[in-house]
């Protein structure tokens, strides 16, 4: 990996199916030697469910809810559990490139990623592990999950980094009823879960400068981004599947 | 349990399984050969042995190279059986 040349997209906002559909396109885009290995942060706009490829929109999502408020529901193309993309509360980032350029265990290839998750939350002075397969917590506590898939020898691994968490919020989307919500409830999940804000108090672009730091350091790396071609082909995604009814609500 | 996943099914289901759909926040790769563990329960009847059907989805798994973190073949051969039995009470519970 010395040698590989990694292409940085900056922190920019979009919404739910935008998102999901340039980590597809992108995808295609290195796959055919178009683009190089990418970096990518960024935030959702309007605020967004996304869910695991084999999970059950309406199992884990109160759609009704998220219609009232304006929320996007998406689903994505890797596994996993459902996670509410606060505007204001996350930061996610993608990488994507050949599944060469990586660890051939799943675990491992994990490992190595959140790794540099665990070097951006340690330019804050924060202590982070990982927890096998896909978390990294601080004091126990769940503060990032991730999700990877590997298709047509392209590896996309995407996660959040939690930093700050409206857990009223969550809970009334991620289809806990109203009447189950109980201190105890909402204590467990602050004793589960955990965010930056809760260890230094920082700006969000803060954040978004350690984990660039974090995710480069020791790469080669030049800032850049879009191609015309990546934003037209994630634009027809975003279109055509990601926004669409058949995808999201395909389980 | 905070790194517990979980498998749930939804049967449609006469007197044999005409349908299924296994869910859950498990990872599975390839993702496109799903299709092939859920295609076991297909036309299963209620009478069935969990462990030797267990056995016929872990078949499936090592035959198609699939890997998954967070479930097992258990965890969807109980999903489904569970499906089955909330189906047979719901139907009985209708009439």
């Amino acid at each position: 990996m010395d040698d590989t040349q990694w292409r940085l997209v900056k922190l920019e906002t979009r919404d739910a199916f935008m998102n999901m559909a340039l980590d597809e396109a992108v995808s295609e885009s290195v796959a055919s030697g178009e683009s190089m290995p990418t970096i990518r942060f960024y935030k959702w706009k309007p605020s967004a469910v996304s869910i695991g490829y084999f999970q059950s929109l309406k199992e884990e999502v109160d759609d009704n809810f998220a219609k009232e408020i304006g929320a996007d529901i998406v689903r994505r193309r890797t596994g996993g559990g459902a996670v509410y993309h606060d505007n204001k509360g996350e930061i996610t980032y993608s990488i994507i490139g050949q599944e060469k350029l990586f660890p051939k265990d799943l675990i491992e290839s994990y490992k190595l990623i959140c790794g540099w998750i665990i070097n951006s939350l340690t330019l804050l002075d924060i202590e982070a592990n990982f927890a096998p397969i896909n978390d990294i917590l601080v004091g126990g506590k769940k503060i990032s999950g991730n999700a990877q898939t590997r298709r047509n020898g392209i590896l996309l691994q995407h996660g959040t980094i939690l930093y700050d968490l409206d857990v009223e919020t969550m809970f009334r989307l991620l289809k806990v009823p109203k009447e189950k919500i109980s201190d105890k409830m909402i204590s467990d999940v602050k004793q589960r879960v955990t965010r930056v804000l809760d260890f230094k108090q920082v700006e969000e672009a803060e954040l978004a400068q350690a984990l660039v730091n974090g995710f480069t350091d020791g790469k080669n790396v030049y800032e850049e981004g879009w191609t015309a071609k990546e934003l037209n082909r994630a634009r027809e995604l975003a279109q055509t599947k990601y926004a669409t009814k058949e995808w999201n609500y395909m389980r | 349990m905070p790194n517990g996943k979980v498998v749930k099914a939804r049967v449609n289901f006469s007197d044999k399984i005409e349908s299924v759909s296994i869910t859950g926040d498990f990872f599975l790769y390839p993702e496109e050969k799903f299709g092939e563990i859920e295609k076991v329960f297909l036309g299963m009847s209620a009478a069935v042995d969990e462990k030797k059907l267990a056995e016929k989805v872990q078949k499936v798994i090592t035959e198609n190279g699939i890997q998954v973190f967070g479930a097992k073949a258990e965890d969807f051969t109980k999903a489904v059986i569970q499906a089955i039995e909330k189906g047979l009470i719901e139907a009985t519970e209708g009439n």
